[in-house]
């Protein structure tokens, strides 16, 4: 079996087994709060600050409220349990398709849709971000919220979100990257290596890279409007956060009960803050537009 | 899933030039009643590759669609026809069977209403 599939499977696997959990502590959104930095949160602000970060994300990208600049076709590349599949379709009155490894998201995805009364804006499939089964220029806007970070071969990731781009639509990609490389660098310091790669393993991550290699990709496939950013500072109180809420008696038992990969990925979360102190780790938005 | 959906995918398996549309095959098809939209309907109606949706809504048990889509203008007075319309895209689900790559024939199973897209290593 090649490597992407164990990924793959590690990742599905990964999912099948966690999803619960985090949706029952931190509700249907699993991406990080967008955050005023220095300002102070309660517990029920992150559920806000989740919603924030899509809506900052949209602004971000220039997707305003003018009817004739909304999306009506998007699809959700890695939907997780269909958050922001739901969120976005129920905003713009879209059609909006997600796509995950993991079957158990994807059936908790359409329960959800149901019970919302989503159930006919929305729809989830099981595929593969690397081999979207869409033909061609099919969407609007091509949301991918923390999901490029599973992705193995970035290069073939990005030509998948431009694929399905429809001409003139936009793509909007919010990721975990590491920093930008010096200009007489070839790789991340040794040390910098071993504690993402320890990062790696317990979520099903392949190697990382760059936000400035996502622009040079999207410069490559001749994107227009091409805009990144360097959110770090935004999401700093998310992971305190997190690893606050697995010490709660409830988090702690729901731990217990979910399995050994989501016990693993709950004890590197400390990593994931020494990461985002050290200037490794980034939260980055890059967004751009396809030529008419 | 829903025709709509059906209308969206296609096969993307290594050397297949038109994967599109997938061949239905029905197990189980199941109604699920939503509330109709008549502004979203006009605004899908030009996305909507016709052939494939009205051949799609006969095979899961639906005979009301015409074979050739239908002029726009019909969508702004007919609401009969929007019923019929909304009926075959939105409330008609594959619950259980697969989809076929037109090329090649292989099965992308469909489970519990959710297709499964993934591709074995050799069709990538």
């Amino acid at each position: 079996m090649s490597s992407d599939r164990v990924l793959q499977d590690g990742i599905a696997e990964f999912y099948d087994q966690s999803s619960g959990l985090w949706e029952d502590i931190w509700g249907d959104h699993m991406h990080h709060g967008f955050y005023d930095p220095a300002s102070n949160f309660s517990a029920s602000d992150h559920r806000a600050a989740q919603i924030r970060m899509i809506e900052e994300s949209l602004r971000f990208a220039g997707i305003t409220d003018e009817p004739e600049k909304q999306p009506k076709t998007i699809v959700d590349v890695g939907c997780g349990i269909g958050g922001s599949s739901r969120y976005l379709a129920r905003k713009f009155g879209a059609e909006c398709h997600g796509i995950t490894l993991s079957p158990v998201q994807a059936e908790r995805a359409n329960v959800l849709a149901k019970d919302e009364g989503l159930a006919d804006k929305v729809s989830f499939q099981v595929a593969d971000a690397l081999k979207q089964p869409f033909p061609d220029g099919q969407f609007d806007l091509v949301w991918s919220m923390e999901s490029g970070e599973h992705m193995p071969e970035k290069a073939k990731f990005v030509n998948e979100l431009a694929r399905v781009t429809a001409p003139g639509g936009a793509i909007i990609l919010v990721t975990w990257c590491h920093r930008d490389l010096g200009p007489s660098e070839e790789s991340l310091q040794p040390w910098e290596k071993k504690l993402l790669d320890r990062i790696c393993n317990a979520y099903y991550l392949p190697e990382w890279c760059s936000t400035s290699d996502y622009v040079k990709l999207l410069q490559s496939l001749s994107f227009q409007d091409i805009k990144a950013a360097d959110w770090s500072e935004h999401v700093a109180p998310f992971w305190p956060a997190v690893i606050r809420s697995a010490f709660t008696w409830k988090g702690f038992m729901s731990l217990l009960r979910s399995g050994l990969k989501t016990i693993k990925g709950a004890l590197v979360m400390p990593l994931m803050i020494q990461g985002y102190q050290k200037g490794v780790i980034k939260f980055a938005i890059i967004t751009c537009r396809k030529p008419e | 899933m829903r025709l709509l959906t059906h209308n969206m995918l296609s096969s993307n398996i290594k050397g297949v030039t038109n994967g599109f549309p997938l061949r239905i095959e029905v197990e189980k098809v199941v109604e699920k009643q939503v509330e109709i939209n008549h502004d979203f309907l006009r605004n899908i109606f030009p996305k909507i590759d016709w052939k494939a949706f009205s051949d799609a809504s006969r095979i899961m048990g639906y005979n009301e669609l015409p074979e050739e889509p239908p002029e726009p203008s019909v969508l702004e007075s007919d609401v009969e026809f929007l019923g019929k319309f909304h009926h075959a895209l939105l409330e008609l689900h594959l619950e259980e069977g697969a989809l076929l790559c037109p090329e090649t024939g292989r099965k992308f199973p469909v489970s519990k209403g959710i297709p499964n897209m993934l591709l074995l290593e050799d069709e990538v």
